[in-house]
This record gives C-alpha cells, sequence and structure tokens, in this order.
C-alpha cells in the first residue's frame, strides 16, 4: 500500500520553516492572505503591463497633399503607402507583419516604401540604421526601402512614432493616417490593415485614422542630442 | 478462491476502495504540483530569454533603455510563479494548490503572449496548458482555468477590443468564438478527466477486494500452520516418547539377554552335576531299588538331562545375539557343505534326497551361516512323515538381495503357526512325538537378523514346509559387536515342538 502523503498542518510549532511557522497560526489565515496579495500584485502587474502595451504615441496632422518636395517616389496610377519605422523599434516587427500582409493582398495597386529613420545624434554611425528591421522589410515583395537620414522626410510628413502608416491616393490625397497594430508590438487582426485594405480594394475605409503604437522616432518634432549608443 | 475474488464488495471493502482512490488521488495531486512548480520556473526562465531576445530594449530616437517586457518578464513574471512553487513546495496535494497554479499558468500564457507580440503560435500554449492541468484529473481546476481565460479576455476586450480581437465592433460575439474553442477542449479532458476516475475506482475497488482475499488468505494460511506446527510439535513429542521408549526396551532387552546368558551359564555347572551325580547315583545303587524307585530315579536322570539340554540350547541362543560376528565375504556354497557333512549320517539313516542350486558369496559370519543351514536342514530331516525326505536348497536373486530356501516334503504346519515357530521353547508337538529343545529356529531368526535379513517360513499341514531367508547383496547392516566369547559350535537338537 502507498503511504499517503504528509500533511504537516498540525505538527507540532518550532519545526519547519517560517512559511510553516506562520501557517500554523490559528485561524490559517496565511494562504487566504498571501493569495489576496499575490492577486493584488498580478493584477497591478498586468494593469501596468497592459497600459503600457495600449499607450499610443503622439499623432501629428501629416499633410493632406502629397508633398511636393518629397524625395520619395510617388506612383500617379497607383495607391502610394509610406512607413515610418525607427531601424531598432521591438515593436515595429508587428508593423512589417501586418504591412506584408497587406502587399500580399494589394501589390498591384500600391506602391510602398519604408522609411528608416536615422535621428540626426547617429549621423556619425555608419550603417546604424541597417538593422535587422531593414532587413525584414527588404524581405517584402514590392516594398521600397529606404534610410532617412535626419528624418527629413519623417519630418516631412509629420511622422513621431515608429510604426506610422500614411496612403495616400493616386490623386495624392491623404486617405489614411495611423498605426496598423492593435497594440504596442501586437501582431494581429486590427482596424489599421482592415482600413487600409478596404481602401485599395474598395477606395474607402471605415475610419482615416488610427492610434500609433511604437518607439518615438527622434525627429525634429522631438529632437533629442543623445548619443546614439545604448546606455 | 476465484469465487472470493469475484465476491461482491462489502461495506468493508467499499470503505477500503474509497480509502485508496482518495490516496491515488492524493499522489496524483502531488506529483502533478511538483511537475507544474518545476514547469513554471522553466517558464518564467524562458519568458526573460524570449524578453531580452526579441524586445531587449526601446528607443527614444538614439537613446534607449530596458524594455518595460524585460522587467515584466523578471518581475511580473516572478510574481506569478512564485506562490504556485511555494505551495507545491510546501502544500502539495491541497485544493488551493491545484487551483492557484491553474490561474499561474493561464497568466503564463498571457504573459508569454505579450512578449512574444501575440504570435499566434503562443496562443497554443493555453490550450498545452489545458491539457497538462488535465493531469490532476480533478475537472474543477479545469473550470478555474477557463475562468482565468475567459476574463482576461473579457475584460481586456472590454477594455481595448481591437487588441484583442482585431476590429472595434462585434466583441461579444469574438468572446465566444475565442471562448468556444477553450470550452471545447475542456469538454473532451473533462470526459477524459471523468473515464479516467472511473478506471481508478474500479482498479481500488478490485485492489481492496484484494487486500480483502489476501487477508483471508494469510488468516488461513496462519492458521493451518499454527496447526501443522502444533502437528509437527506433537509428532516430535510422540516421537520422542519411542525413542524413549526404544531406548528403554533396549535396555530391558539387554538386561534380559544379560540375565539369560548369566543365568543359563551358570546353571550349566549345577545342571552338569546333577546329571553327573545322578548317573553316579544309579549306578551305585544299581540292582538295590525296587522297581518304582529305580523308574522315580530314571525320571530324574531324564528330567536332568532335558534340563540340560535346555540350559545349553538356551545359552546358545543367547550367544547368538551377543557374540561378535564377522563382517566377511562367506561363500555360501561351502557353508551348505559344511552343514551336510556335518548331518551326514542322519541324512544317511533317512534316505534323504538332497538338491542344491548354485550358491553366492556374501557378507557374513561364516560360521553363523553354517550353523543356519546346518539348523534349517536337521529341521527338514526331523520332521518328516514315513517317507524319504526329499529337501531342495534353492537360492534366487532379487532387486538387491538374495532370497534362500530350504525346502522339505515333511509335516508341514498350518500357516497360522508362521510367527510361533520362531519364539523360543515354542514347540507345535509333544516331546514324545519329536525331540528338540524347541530353540533352534529362534537361532536362525537370530542369525538372519543379524544378517540384516528376514526369515519367513510358508507351509501347509501334510504339504511339506519352504523355510525362506534374505541376505543382503551389499555390504549388510550388521549389528554392533558384543565384546563377548565366540559362538560355540555345540551341536544343538532342533525341534518344531
Amino acid at each position: 500500500m502507498t503511504p499517503r502523503p504528509s500533511d504537516d498542518r498540525d505538527a507540532p510549532a518550532g519545526q519547519g520553516t517560517a512559511f510553516d511557522h506562520v501557517a500554523r497560526r490559528p485561524g490559517g489565515w496565511t494562504i487566504p492572505v498571501l493569495v489576496i496579495a499575490w492577486s493584488v500584485m498580478v493584477a497591478a502587474g498586468l494593469g501596468i503591463v497592459w497600459r503600457y502595451e495600449h499607450t499610443a504615441g503622439p499623432l501629428h496632422v501629416a499633410p493632406d497633399r502629397w508633398p511636393s518636395d518629397s524625395q520619395i517616389e510617388r506612383s500617379p496610377e497607383r495607391w502610394t503607402l509610406v512607413l515610418f519605422a525607427h531601424p531598432k523599434c521591438p515593436c515595429t516587427r508587428a508593423t512589417l507583419g501586418e504591412l506584408a500582409r497587406i502587399m500580399t493582398q494589394c501589390a498591384d495597386r500600391v506602391q510602398a516604401s519604408a522609411l528608416f529613420v536615422k535621428p540626426p545624434a547617429c549621423a556619425l554611425e555608419p550603417g546604424w540604421e541597417y538593422s535587422q528591421l531593414w532587413q525584414a522589410a527588404e524581405q517584402i515583395p514590392d516594398l521600397s526601402v529606404y534610410a532617412d537620414p535626419g528624418g527629413v522626410e519623417a519630418n516631412r510628413f509629420a511622422a513621431v512614432i515608429s510604426g506610422l502608416v500614411l496612403l495616400y491616393d493616386p490623386a495624392g490625397r491623404l486617405r489614411f493616417r495611423g498605426g496598423i497594430t492593435a497594440s504596442r508590438g501586437h501582431s494581429g487582426d486590427n482596424l489599421g490593415r482592415s482600413t487600409i485594405v478596404q481602401l485599395l480594394n474598395q477606395g474607402s475605409g471605415d475610419v482615416d485614422s488610427t492610434k500609433v503604437y511604437g518607439c518615438e522616432l527622434g525627429t525634429n518634432l522631438q529632437e533629442t542630442h543623445q548619443s546614439c549608443h545604448q546606455p | 478462491m476465484s469465487s472470493t475474488v469475484a465476491a461482491t464488495p462489502d461495506a468493508g471493502d467499499r470503505r477500503r476502495a474509497d480509502e485508496i482512490l482518495r490516496e491515488q488521488q492524493q499522489l496524483i495531486h502531488v506529483r502533478t504540483d511538483r511537475l507544474f512548480a518545476a514547469l513554471m520556473v522553466i517558464q518564467w526562465v524562458a519568458g526573460i530569454m524570449a524578453a531580452l531576445w526579441i524586445s531587449p530594449r526601446t528607443w527614444s530616437g538614439a537613446i534607449s533603455e530596458t524594455h518595460v517586457h524585460v522587467w515584466a518578464a523578471i518581475l511580473l513574471g516572478g510574481v506569478i510563479t512564485a506562490l504556485p512553487v511555494l505551495l507545491a513546495w510546501k502544500r502539495p496535494g491541497r485544493v488551493v494548490t491545484r487551483h492557484i497554479i491553474a490561474i499561474s499558468q493561464m497568466l503564463t500564457s498571457a504573459l508569454l503572449i505579450h512578449l512574444t507580440g501575440g504570435r499566434i503560435e503562443t496562443h497554443f500554449h493555453i490550450f498545452g496548458s489545458l491539457a497538462f492541468l488535465a493531469c490532476y484529473r480533478d475537472w474543477r481546476v479545469l473550470c478555474t482555468a477557463t475562468v482565468v481565460v475567459a476574463a482576461d479576455h473579457g475584460l481586456r476586450g472590454w477594455l481595448w477590443p481591437e487588441s484583442v480581437y482585431g476590429v472595434i465592433g462585434g466583441a461579444p460575439l469574438r468572446l465566444i468564438e475565442h471562448a468556444g474553442w477553450v470550452v471545447f477542449e475542456d469538454i473532451f479532458l473533462i470526459v477524459t478527466i471523468r473515464q479516467s476516475l472511473a478506471d481508478m475506482s474500479r482498479n481500488a475497488c478490485n485492489q481492496a477486494q484484494l487486500e480483502s482475499t489476501n487477508q483471508r488468505i494469510e488468516a488461513e494460511v496462519h492458521r493451518r500452520t499454527e496447526e501443522l506446527r502444533e502437528s509437527v510439535e506433537e509428532t516430535a513429542r510422540a516421537s520422542r516418547q519411542l525413542v524413549h521408549a526404544n531406548k528403554a526396551l533396549e535396555e530391558q532387552n539387554k538386561e534380559l539377554d544379560q540375565f539369560t546368558y548369566i543365568a543359563s551359564h551358570d546353571l550349566q555347572e549345577p545342571v552338569r552335576k546333577l546329571v553327573s551325580f545322578s548317573r553316579l547315583l544309579e549306578q551305585d545303587i544299581d540292582g538295590d531299588l525296587n522297581e518304582d524307585a529305580q523308574r522315580d530315579l530314571q525320571f530324574i536322570v531324564d528330567a536332568a538331562k532335558r534340563m540340560r539340554s535346555l540350559v545349553q540350547a538356551l545359552l546358545e541362543l543367547s550367544r547368538v545375539g551377543r557374540s561378535a560376528m564377522k563382517h566377511e565375504p562367506v561363500d555360501l556354497e561351502q557353508c551348505v557343505d559344511d552343514a551336510l557333512d556335518s548331518l551326514e549320517l542322519r541324512i544317511k539313516e533317512t534316505g534323504a534326497v538332497i538338491t542344491r542350486d548354485e550358491f553366492p558369496t556374501v557378507i557374513g559370519d561364516r560360521t553363523m551361516l553354517t550353523q543356519l543351514y546346518q539348523n534349517l536342514v536337521s529341521n527338514a530331516l526331523k520332521f518328516t512323515d514315513e517317507v524319504s525326505p526329499t529337501i531342495q536348497i534353492s537360492v534366487t536373486q532379487n532387486d538387491d538381495h538374495w532370497v534362500l530356501g530350504v525346502r522339505d516334503n515333511g509335516i508341514g504346519m498350518k500357516p497360522e503357526y508362521a510367527e510361533r515357530i520362531f519364539q523360543p521353547f515354542q514347540r507345535l508337538h509333544n516331546r514324545g512325538e519329536y525331540e528338540g529343545t524347541g530353540i533352534g529356529l529362534s537361532i536362525c531368526k537370530k542369525t538372519v537378523q543379524r544378517h540384516a535379513g528376514e526369515i519367513w517360513v510358508e507351509s501347509e499341514p501334510c504339504q511339506g514346509a519352504h523355510f525362506r531367508f534374505s541376505l543382503p547383496i551389499a555390504e549388510p547392516q550388521i549389528e554392533p559387536t558384543a565384546p563377548t566369547e565366540s559362538i560355540e559350535t555345540e551341536p544343538v537338537e532342533l525341534a518344531i515342538c
């Protein structure tokens, strides 16, 4: 016969660990208190994480018409999509995944470009912008990948958050601005992607802007004169 | 026994089955608690590694700092892991432990999904965890886990519906869809758990009955062992008593033999004097006595002679049983020759016809075996009717001994006397019919016994007698030799009288 595992609830005091000593107190309140305290801490932690993930960055007003001085190639026959990305933003990997889905569905109707912004503070760091995200972007079919040294184009389009997507129609009018992830770095179905696909396929969308989740690009709009090295 | 095993369990068996089932469930709970404790530590470490790899730092232009995901993996993951591991360590098997583990496992799934950027592959962690939680074989644990999943989805779907469902509208329907897949798995797991519990219950019932049967068998074995032990003790006690009685009997026999020897030996001298002086007296007063006195004196002389014969026979019997005995190869052919030579005169007088086989060599005492044949042939010559005796001296071989025989065509006897004639001084006839002391066959029996053999007679009245005896082929088990004088080879008068 297999012996029954011991239950030391009734073991004499003065033996065992501190947990045993406290847990033997009358009333059996130790475990409920532990569970409540643990629940509070877990809830607080999850709340912080959720809040962080769902806190969007500032969304500035982008030019309604395609800027004539922009160096980005635009097609008069197709829609033009521009993505502004921070080369090292981990959240933008999800944005590239969503963009890949868009290009898979609508590559023939859109001319897409991805601009990796190189902050002015990193101007003297050659190749700083050629990150894993750059390589991932180059893997997306029909997506043109450019560097944006000093964030010139980003400033032109009022982009301050990595992951901002602008969609101009063939006439050069701004039809959509915002992010294409549901939260920070979160892949999956989202309103931005579905709206862009809707615009490209049907010419109209439910919304014209969504929230943008990502790292700050460090453009002139929010220039930081810090070193580009990690602390 | 099989009927006992297959019997319907009684109340005691059912109680024991419940006890066994609870013990097994407790063991499963404890074991699974500890497995989950190890798994959660691994998941915690894996979450930290995933955060460090996927999103180590967050950037603001050219500056960066540690990503919130890294801190969440370390701190929040640590908090989520701490309590279930603590309970699994300190309170394994308790209900609260496995429910806390279920909650923590689902929270770990949520955290890992966050850390991996909501990858669809990471969502499989939820379904895998549910299957793992089914190891508890407690459907309530699955309910707790499912409630946590539903609460997480419901709360976040309410606060940030796009984050969870990817759309702003239709969140309730997506919640039902997501929860439906979890419930789908739960249903199958719960059915499996119920079947498993039913199997465990049956096994516990069988084990309880088996234990009960074993206990009965052990009790029966114990009882029978006790009986056997008592029986063995009784047998040993009886054996000891028998040995004691045999020893006492041997002592008495020895004393009797000693007495017989001493008595017969010491009586020889007075008997001899009695015979001698009665003869002298007869010579001295020869003719001086009247006829009655002479007849009385003759009675005295005859009685003295017979007494001398009896004393000599008794002494001979005693010597055969006590004398030193040789253990050497003896050619029975020579023994028979010697016996017939000593009886040659008698054989001629009776005109007996003797036939004989070829005899082997045995281990024994030549003198004693010669006298054995002499006694048996003499007996055959004596107990004859009017016809000339025909004597056949034979030998046959059995498995491990020789069977030797002396057959005659004499008067024979009834079979019921076959044992009696080997006892000392037992006679079947009056002294007037056949002379003798009645001690000869007793000497034969003693001789054969000392050669580890047996002697017996096959006879019918008027059909002759066939005396047979056996001698071992191998070296015989000879009785210990007595430190007394050797046998005197005085002729002994034989009789079956």
